[in-house]
């Protein structure tokens, strides 16, 4: 009985860290059409903002107001391209930014 | 000892862009032909993200002249210089970059024949060769007259061409620009062109005009540019739209005059831009299958006629993506992916991928579209098909926040690919 809870308990944390591979994957993916704007490393140069190392919640936040289109500030193109992205995807990406080193 | 969950999902998420996983598996060659948006993106992606393969950069000049922000040198905003970029930090990148004219492409050996006889082949071989002119698509109009009539369209001494003759120009002079049927390089591109010109004459030259002799009905952000020509240069602009016969059939060099199937104009500068279609190497391998541009696979970049040889930017067929510079940049990203998976044996999953074009109307104008793509299954999709654009009516506040955002992205995909 004890094997067969740890097993389970093993098991059960394999898949969840698989499911949060997979998002986590899915962000370092999608994030690849990002960086023509923001750079390789998660941060250009002038007026467009670094993503990289910024706190997850925050980026979360800010890029659930531009995909409702309503932003915390006038924005300009953010709000039409993350349209085009789900809940999940917005969350995978602003987990991929938070983790690159700014 | 504890690792926590956002140590794990860290170090696994940024997997794809770090030193890759097949670094016992192999040292393939990639060889890749041309170094502009497309190519020069790609061979620093994959030094990235694949040190350990062997990148073969074959490109013909020395200074590559990026289109965008070069109209801004017609405009006089700043000298060629600005747009000029050499390819001294790839090579300082470990990618072997050679600077020869390429004569022939041979998709089955992967291969590249250059002008002085040399081939170089490789495991795996990427295209992207850009566009070259179509001169059978306007009578008169050839390489040689083009020293004439400039098309600055691949932008370099071309570019400066135009400047020169816009400078030299008597105030009161016509400048006519002439633009072809689509698909040409940069959609927005001429109107940005016509704007910046506007600009400079309505400072310099300001009894002059702007005769647009236009194939296309419809245009790129055409509410914007209309809006911007009407408020920043008004009465400066006529154009004539193919409806009302406004596409350049035929051009006189010597007497500077430019035929329309209704009139004939004589001017003092003519910008005539060429139809277009894929460069000729890879038209004569075959791989457009007589389309005039390739056809890939739109996760890959694969070519659908060649397996192995993978085909980027303005010579391709990329569904609903616009030949621009971003999407050149987008999608060697997305090649690089499918190489290294290729290479390791794995299938890539589709994606999505962006292009975003900025257009400058005045130095502090600047307004943009910007789109999402899917991935496939038949192509590369379109995912929203309205506003799509910055909005008419935007403030002035917007307008030069997008032009300052324009700034910022030019210097950070150049920095990317040259820096």
């Amino acid at each position: 009985m004890k094997f067969k809870a740890s097993a389970f308990c093993i098991l059960a944390s394999y898949y969840i860290l698989a499911a949060s591979v997979a998002i986590a994957g899915n962000g370092a993916r999608l994030a690849e059409a990002c960086t023509s704007c923001h750079g390789l490393e998660g941060r250009g140069g002038g007026k467009i903002p670094p993503l990289a190392g910024r706190p997850e919640t925050e980026l979360l936040a800010q890029m659930q107001g531009y995909q409702k289109n309503e932003p915390a500030t006038e924005a300009t193109i953010m709000p039409r391209i993350l349209r085009a992205y789900d809940d999940a995807e917005i969350a995978a990406l602003a987990t991929y930014f938070s983790d690159m080193k700014p | 000892m504890t690792v926590s969950r956002r140590t794990v999902l860290g170090g696994l998420a940024a997997l794809p862009f770090s030193p890759s996983l097949l670094r016992a598996q192999n040292s393939a060659r990639v060889v890749i032909l041309g170094g502009g948006f497309g190519g020069a993106s790609l061979a620093r992606v994959l030094r990235r993200i694949a040190p350990e393969l062997s990148v073969t950069l074959i490109e013909r000049d020395t200074v590559f002249h990026t289109c965008p922000f070069s109209n801004g040198v017609l405009g006089g905003m700043w000298p060629l210089d600005r747009v000029a970029f050499r390819y001294d930090a790839l090579a300082a990148d470990g990618i072997d970059v050679v600077h020869a004219e390429a004569s022939a492409v041979d998709p089955a050996e992967k291969s590249v024949t250059l002008a002085d006889g040399r081939k170089i082949a490789g495991d795996v071989l990427v295209l992207a060769p850009g566009i070259q002119f179509d001169w059978a698509g306007i009578e008169g109009l050839t390489a040689e007259t083009a020293e004439i009539l400039p098309h600055a369209w691949k932008a370099g001494p071309q570019t400066q061409l135009l400047r020169d003759q816009l400078v030299a120009m008597d105030d009161g002079g016509l400048v006519v620009i002439g633009i072809p049927a689509p698909p040409f390089r940069c959609p927005p591109g001429p109107y940005e062109r016509i704007s910046l010109i506007a600009r400079y004459l309505k400072a310099a030259k300001p009894a002059s005009k702007i005769l647009v002799l236009d194939a296309q009905d419809n245009f790129s952000k055409q509410p914007l540019f209309e809006e911007a020509w009407k408020n920043l240069y008004p009465g400066m602009i006529e154009r004539i739209p193919g409806s009302q016969s406004g596409k350049v059939l035929s051009v006189d060099a010597e007497k500077h005059r430019i035929s329309t199937g209704f009139d004939d104009v004589t001017a003092a500068v003519a910008n005539i831009i060429p139809p277009q279609k894929a460069s000729q190497l890879v038209i004569d391998a075959g791989l457009d299958k007589g389309l005039g541009w390739c056809p890939v696979d739109p996760v890959s970049f694969e070519s659908t006629v060649a397996p192995g040889v993978y085909i980027l930017g303005d010579a391709t067929l990329a569904g609903d993506m616009p030949k621009s510079g971003f999407s050149a940049n987008v999608q060697a990203k997305a090649c690089a992916q499918a190489i290294v998976n290729t290479l390791a044996g794995r299938k890539l999953d589709p994606s999505k991928l962006i292009n975003v074009c900025y257009s400058l109307a005045a130095p502090e104008y600047g307004f943009s579209i910007a789109d999402v793509f899917a991935q496939g299954p038949e192509k590369i999709k379109l995912l929203q098909s309205a506003g799509r654009t910055t909005a008419v009516g935007a403030s002035a506040g917007i307008h030069a926040a997008e032009a300052e955002y324009a700034e910022s992205w030019y210097r950070t995909i150049t920095t990317e690919m040259f820096g």
